[in-house]
């Protein structure tokens, strides 16, 4: 799998991700970028820039919202957080990427044998 | 942070899109460069890495800036909906709180919106609306013309129709009917119904096929043919039950047996008007010798690229070569041509504009008052919309809040006009004169409903938009110190417009009322020449069949009258051919003592064929010699009665008694048409409308000139109707296949003549009372706010001495001034209007001073009391009160 590719099938993943990273609490564009690069082994973004366009996706529609504040090293910055419509999201599109993954997961292992 | 950011947005700031998404790259980049430089790297290094893990700028920031200008679109446009809500729930409340003032802008809305969208439904079904033919535009009436004889338009002979059809080419096909009625009889109760016979281009030309059967055979239309009829829907409904199996079916027309062959769609009507069944024109033998004979309708469908234009010049042409050819019948004979819409509604055209004119000043009355009410309002809040724009409301956010809720007032008004309307409509489908075409058609139609209530809601909101603007305009600081607008200074102006305006409509209509109820009853004071109490009369109608030989004829007659004169209540019994105001009867011209008139002399009259007693019984007096008695039977010397007008006309010196009078027309045998030596005149008698001259007419003898459409007069002594059923059953006695029709009182008749005039004069008459009240309503509401703004004032006056006739003095006089100058502009526009009218008009001038002079005293008798009224109120509150009060 070259990186392009995985970057192909994985980005309609990145919202789910980009969610998840907000369940957490509000946080600005970059720092949305280290959770999602600390905690996932992969190259989701092959360039961070990619993370933005997902963001204001998500913000049309209404699934967060975003206010402008000061970063912890008092830099201006945009915060993101998850609207309540966002949170039912979230929980949805988990509850059917789990499904999702066991379905295949199980088509994977017949395979093997 | 969010909701605040809204209403900053709502100020009309929007913060650069493109800056704020630029602002949250940079950002990224100078974290991301930060979390380098603290993991070692070079500051400069740090730097171009971050940019590079970033990627393209341009490219996320052009993505980013799609989404977010898409969203903003959307959320402006919920924010405004979510704004002009509220705006419309705000006023809902506002108007909620003030019933008196709900209630009575909605009624006068509802009332002024139901009025119009009824009119305009009409005015749509009956003028407007496209005749239901396929390419209705491309039809064409065609008429004989006759310019020289003073015949604009005439009848059409068949000779002239078969060449023009024969040769035009600017027609794809023409038609010629003949209307008439036919007693049917052996399918159901005999029934006289209006049968049209039709020449062959009859489907061409409507452009409608039969649902059931077929339409005519070329052979169909040569004389000797088997008899075959196409039924209208109703009929086939009506008298076959819907039968399936209905071709092949006999049906008795006039004594003769024709076999059905099609049923015409349901709705279908050509010409436009009800018809029982289409038969074919028979064409005579010898038809090119009767080129005189005009007795047909005529009709074309234009040929592709064909125009009325060039139509008319072709059938121009046409004609003038045949009046060459045929002098004798044809000269100065010509044609008329005019779009065969124009022809159907043109009657009805004039009063519709008329009734359009009166809803229409009507709506101006209403839309003045409501005007009035929310400017009384606006003041009354300006302490209000002062206070909001001083907290930053922009100018157009109030203007909006005004306008809403005179919005709301429209939604409602709309809804209290649909009962308006839909009434309206079925009493106009009711009381319209015989004769509207199309007007059963009427409905409440959507499209004129939603058109009025548009014009309403500009209408209003154009009123509205007067007081808001001047509301918005208010010093601030006057109105927030000065309370409950007691000392925000009202221009007045406005409100004395509204008053003139007002007092100028509802003369106007008052006028325009004035002279058509002026006209009415001119009309109904004519004399017709005739007795019409105690009368009835009723149609009967001998088939050519079974009563063929004139002798056959004159003994149903006999018999008839004996049969009649016999029934209890009868006084007299008569039998006429053309009872006047019915339209029935011909012209002809005729020759005196076999002398051939002068050249340039049309020397004709309208014949009538009389029984014996039909001048003692219509109570027509005898101006001179004698009229017909038994003794002018067949085989007796021949005798005709001639009219005053006839005597007047073609005997000036007098000598007129046992001159022999020949009538010459064609087409038809000599014995069929009245001739003899005159024995009599009598006095002239009105019988084609009350408002038409009477005319020279030769009274033949229905003896002597046996004809099978005869109509039965009898004067009772007894209510006339209730010997109806008497005279259907001496009629069902003698042949039950003879139908009974035309059953009206001679009063009825007469009533009938001027039942358009009637109906314009009551129903502009019904809008003018009520243009009255609205106005008087309007005139008193504006005086009340007026004296209402005032009381102070005049509680002063009152307390430094003034007396309160003064006071109510003052204010009557002011309000009479604006009513004054508002009557002369109205008594102006209802002269306007009634000029235009002057077609609709009998015996009465536009400007007719009695009519003037009453309803310019009414109203202001109204307007008086509308200024009066609020004023004398005023004066009875106590002036100390009034002083401390405010």
């Amino acid at each position: 799998m070259t990186a392009a590719a995985s970057l192909d099938l994985l980005q309609g993943t990145l919202d789910l991700l980009v969610l998840k990273a907000l369940s957490w609490g509000s946080l600005h564009g970059y720092e949305v970028a280290t959770w999602i690069g600390e905690h996932s082994d992969l190259a989701f973004l092959v360039e961070e820039g990619a993370l933005y366009p997902a963001l204001h996706r998500l913000e049309r529609r209404g699934w967060v919202e975003s206010e402008w504040g000061l970063s912890e090293n008092n830099r201006k910055a945009k915060y993101y957080r998850l609207t309540v419509k966002g949170r039912a999201q979230l929980k949805a599109e988990v509850s059917l990427w789990e499904r999702y993954v066991s379905a295949v997961g199980k088509v994977l292992r017949t395979a093997e044998r | 942070m969010t909701r605040f950011r809204r209403l900053f947005r709502l100020s009309g700031q929007e913060p650069g899109a493109e800056e704020d998404v630029a602002a949250e790259f940079e950002a990224h980049i100078q974290h991301k460069t930060e979390a380098l430089v603290r993991s070692g790297t070079a500051p400069d290094e740090a730097r171009r890495e971050a940019e590079r893990r970033f990627g393209t700028l341009a490219r996320y920031a052009a993505e980013c800036g799609v989404i977010d200008s898409a969203e903003r679109k959307e959320r402006r446009r919920r924010e405004w909906w979510a704004g002009a809500l509220q705006d419309v729930r705000l006023g809902g409340r506002a108007l909620l709180r003030a019933p008196g003032f709900t209630i009575t802008a909605v009624l006068v809305l509802g009332l002024g919106i139901g009025l119009n969208a009824t009119v305009f439904s009409v005015l749509r079904s009956v003028v407007l609306k496209p005749l239901s033919y396929p390419e209705p535009q491309e039809l064409i009436k065609v008429y004989s013309s006759n310019p020289k004889e003073g015949w604009p338009v005439f009848s059409v002979s068949p000779a002239d129709f078969y060449d023009w059809s024969k040769d035009a080419k600017s027609f794809r096909a023409m038609v010629a009917w003949n209307s008439s009625e036919a007693a049917a009889t052996g399918i159901g109760p005999a029934e006289q119904v209006p049968v049209i016979a039709v020449t062959s281009g009859f489907q061409a030309v409507s452009g409608v096929a039969p649902i059931v059967g077929r339409g005519f055979a070329t052979p169909e239309f040569d004389p000797g043919a088997p008899l075959v009829a196409i039924i209208s829907h109703d009929t086939w409904i009506g008298r076959f039950g819907r039968d399936a199996a209905v071709l092949g079916k006999r049906w008795v027309l006039d004594g003769e047996s024709y076999e059905i062959i099609g049923v015409m769609p349901e709705g279908f009507e050509f010409p436009v008007g009800k018809t029982s069944a289409w038969i074919p024109f028979h064409t005579p033998k010898d038809y090119a010798s009767q080129r005189g004979g005009h007795f047909l309708d005529a009709a074309g469908r234009l040929a592709r690229g064909a125009t009325i234009e060039s139509a008319t010049a072709e059938l121009v042409a046409l004609s003038g070569r045949i009046a060459k050819e045929f002098p004798k019948s044809s000269a100065n004979w010509t044609v008329a041509l005019r779009p065969l819409h124009e022809d159907v509604v043109e009657d009805a055209r004039p009063t519709l504009i008329l009734l359009m004119t009166g809803v229409g000043l009507l709506l101006i009355l209403a839309c003045a008052n409501v005007a009035n009410l929310v400017l009384v309002r606006a003041i009354g809040r300006s302490g209000e919309v002062a206070l909001r724009s001083a907290l930053g409301a922009g100018q157009g956010r109030l203007l909006w809040h005004g306008a809403s809720e005179v919005l709301v007032l429209v939604g409602i008004g709309a809804v209290a006009a649909i009962p308006v309307a839909v009434f309206g409509a079925s009493m106009i489908r009711r009381f319209a004169p015989d004769g509207v075409p199309r007007i059963e058609t009427v409905r409440l139609d959507a499209p004129a409903l939603l058109f009025t209530l548009g014009v309403t809601a500009l209408a209003a909101l154009l009123v509205s938009l007067a007081p808001a603007r001047r509301i918005a305009r208010i010093d601030l600081r006057t109105a927030l110190s000065g309370g409950s607008g007691r000392s925000v200074g009202t221009r007045r102006g406005l409100h004395r417009w509204l008053v003139a305006l007002e007092t100028a409509v509802a003369l106007a209509l008052l006028a325009v009322a004035g002279v058509l109820v002026k006209s009415k009853m001119r009309l109904e004071q004519v004399n017709p020449g005739f007795d019409p109490t105690s009368t009835l009369t009723a149609s009967v109608s001998l088939p050519d069949k079974t009563y063929g030989k004139s002798e056959q004829i004159v003994q149903f007659q006999n018999e008839l009258l004996r049969r009649l004169r016999a029934v209890n209540g009868v006084q007299s019994a008569a039998l006429v051919f053309g009872l006047p105001l019915t339209g029935f009867g011909y012209s002809s011209s005729f020759t005196i003592d076999s002398t051939p008139a002068p050249e340039n002399v049309s020397q004709s009259a309208q014949l009538r064929l009389a029984s014996t007693d039909y001048f003692t019984t219509q109570r027509i007096p005898i101006v001179a010699g004698r009229t017909f008695t038994t003794e002018d039977h067949r085989g007796g010397r021949p005798a005709v009665v001639i009219s005053a007008a006839a005597a007047k006309k073609f005997f000036p010196d007098g000598r007129f008694l046992g001159r022999f009078i020949r009538v010459s027309a064609q087409p038809g045998p000599d014995d069929d048409r009245p001739q003899g030596y005159v024995i009599g005149v009598v006095g002239d008698v009105r019988e084609r409308g009350l408002d038409k001259e009477p005319r020279a007419i030769i009274y033949g003898n229905t003896e002597l000139v046996p004809e099978g459409y005869l109509t039965i007069v009898l004067r009772t002594t007894v209510r006339p109707l209730s010997l109806v059923t008497e005279v259907r059953k001496a009629v069902l006695a003698m042949d039950p296949d003879i139908p009974v029709s035309e059953v009206h009182t001679m009063d009825e008749v007469v009533r009938q003549a001027s039942a358009s005039q009637r109906f314009r004069a009551g129903v502009m008459g019904f809008f003018a009372l009520l243009a009255a009240a609205l106005a008087g309503l309007g005139v008193y509401g504006v005086i009340s706010h007026i004296v209402a703004q005032r009381t102070r004032e005049m509680g002063l006056r009152r307390a430094l001495g003034a007396t309160d006739s003064q006071v109510v003095g003052e204010v009557v006089r002011a309000g009479m001034r604006d009513a004054l100058l508002g009557a002369a502009c109205g008594i102006g526009g209802g002269w306007l209007i009634a000029r235009s009218l002057s077609k609709l008009l009998y015996q009465v001038r536009p400007a007719d001073p009695a009519v003037l002079g009453l309803s310019t005293a009414l109203f202001l008798g109204v307007a008086f009391a509308a200024c009066w009224i609020p004023a004398r109120r005023a004066t009875r509150a106590d002036p100390i009160i009034v002083l401390r009060g405010q």
